[in-house]
């Protein structure tokens, strides 16, 4: 539960900055409230609709039950790598980490992994951000042509939109949520130690918990690093992952928190031409994709090899 | 409605300040010409006018200041809007100052420059009215981005013919057979009179910042 505890912080410390990143990013809401919001929408996505990525995460890919040792390492293998993109402010995938992690640890222990489930997961890490990122380019030219064509810019209008923007942030931490407490406790919902529900809301928690301690840097990188964002572009940039998101999380298919919002930010960024988009960002964060599932996946396929020959 | 209820009380006092400035501008204006006509009686009346209505406009400048930061609006908007009704309250003072310089300093001025004075203080001083209208249609919501930028165009464009005046009144000042310190006092006199375009023309440029950064 420890480890599933620490996979859960880390989703909070790397992707509160999906969920706020673009809003605190604007100025439109300081940290410590964006915080409190994603705290209180995350838990209730993982409580409300969690249940779908918890179960694949815990039985849909390896098909056998895993040992105690097994789910440690999974987790903790997972989390390392994604502590280490959090401390580097790269906005990683903690979806694309934790799978990567259970992959490996199904491989080392000679289970049945289930690759058809793993390339449905592995194409929607590919879907996801292409079909968002469409999704916010278009919804991006919309609200410019009704803005254009209203041409009104009072401070109250500009006020109201950035509420909007501000809702679409709570919707984006209600889909991590639901997205992502699977993540972290899916694996340890097959040792039967607490009740489904619990565990989602021990997810919640821990996402929260994250959140509040260490998700700061992330967010200056989704908020800033991509490309400089108006209220309008993160009001688009949030509904658009939110979207997305939400409805993986529906299909029970693990999807990157990360890509879907890093894609919706390019997609709005389009809109302002190619130019507006930070190229060496983007390289980072694409090799930052890359990377973490690959090295969750070898260090606990070798993690667990490695104990088993020296201490069991 | 209840939704934006501070919001909504934010901009009725804007509005509200914006009528104590243009209030207080013109009865600056008034003093102004008064002196300039030698009816210091009238002068003086609309001075202290003018000093009790830029008091006024204070207290509201105040009343947007506590109610902005005590939660209406967006952090991200508060420090546009306060900037914006800080400028206009500038334009107020700047007219205030304007009537105290001729009512304190008493500066003499001669046949000659009445009018150049007259003409100066007309311009500048009613620069409030282009600003006023830049103001309403930007709040209202009833003009589009571009009208609203047309009439800060227009701030500016009277400032520069304030400039104008200005540059000739000084020419003036300087090449007439006056004694040195009698010409210096009326340069310092017209600088406090061109003072308040200066400042109208700075409240200007605040709005057209935020009809910038609300076009998309």
């Amino acid at each position: 539960m420890g480890a599933g505890v620490y996979v859960g912080w880390n989703i909070g410390a790397n992707d509160t900055a999906n969920c706020v990143g673009t809003s605190v990013g604007c100025g439109l809401i300081s940290f410590r409230n964006a915080v409190i919001l994603v705290a209180i929408f995350s838990i209730l996505g993982a409580l409300l609709q969690g249940q779908n990525v918890m179960n694949t995460i815990g039985r849909g890919i390896v098909k056998t039950d895993l040992s105690y040792l097994a789910v440690i390492i999974a987790l903790l293998c997972s989390g390392f790598f994604i502590t280490l993109a959090t401390f580097f402010r790269i906005p990683t995938s903690t979806s694309q980490a934790i799978v990567g992690g259970v992959v490996g640890i199904g491989l080392a222990v000679n289970a049945e992994v289930d690759f058809s489930k793993f390339i449905i997961i592995a194409e929607s890490w590919v879907i996801c951000p292409l079909m968002v990122m469409a999704l916010s380019f278009g919804l991006m030219h919309l609200l410019k042509s009704i803005l254009r064509r209203f041409e009104t810019g009072t401070f109250r209008f500009q006020n109201a939109l950035g509420w909007l923007a501000i809702g679409s942030a709570c919707y984006v931490a209600f889909s991590m949520g639901a997205n992502n407490a699977g993540n972290a406790v899916g694996p340890i919902a097959n040792l039967g130690i607490l009740h489904p529900k619990l565990l989602l809301l021990m997810g919640g928690l821990s996402i929260a918990v994250g959140a509040a301690t260490y998700g700061r840097k992330v967010a200056d990188t989704v908020g800033k690093g991509i490309t400089p964002l108006d209220i309008p572009g993160a009001f688009v940039a949030q509904v658009s992952s939110a979207f997305g998101m939400h409805l993986f999380s529906l299909l029970g298919i693990p999807v990157s928190t990360s890509s879907a919002i890093v894609g919706a930010v390019v997609g709005v960024g389009l809109v302002k031409g190619m130019k507006a988009i930070s190229k060496k960002t983007m390289a980072t964060i694409l090799l930052g994709w890359l990377l973490t599932p690959t090295f969750a996946a070898v260090s606990s396929f070798l993690m667990y090899k490695l104990i088993k020959a020296l201490f069991v | 409605m209840a939704l934006f209820k501070k919001e909504k009380a934010v901009d009725v006092l804007i509005l509200k300040h914006l009528d104590m400035v243009e209030d207080c501008v013109q009865a600056s204006l008034k003093a102004g010409e008064f002196y300039l006509e030698d009816d210091l009686s009238q002068a003086k009346t609309h001075a202290r006018n003018s000093g009790s209505l830029e008091s006024e406009a204070d207290l509201i400048r105040h009343d947007i200041r506590d109610k902005l930061y005590s939660g209406a609006y967006l952090p991200l908007l508060r420090e546009d809007i306060y900037k914006l009704v800080e400028s206009i309250d500038k334009v107020g003072n700047a007219a205030e100052a304007c009537c105290d310089f001729f009512l304190n300093q008493r500066p003499v001025v001669s046949k000659e420059m009445k009018s150049s004075f007259l003409a100066v203080t007309r311009e500048s001083l009613g620069i409030i009215v282009s600003l006023k209208l830049a103001v309403l249609c930007y709040f209202k919501g009833d003009c589009k981005i571009e009208t609203v930028r047309d009439h800060t165009r227009e701030i500016g464009l009277q400032e520069s013919r304030v400039d104008k005046l200005e540059w000739d009144l000084t020419k003036e000042i300087f090449t007439s057979e006056m004694e040195f310190a009698h010409k210096l006092h009326l340069k310092l006199c017209l600088d406090s009179i061109v003072e308040v375009s200066d400042r109208a023309e700075d409240a200007g440029d605040q709005l057209e910042l935020a009809t910038l950064k609300a076009m998309v």
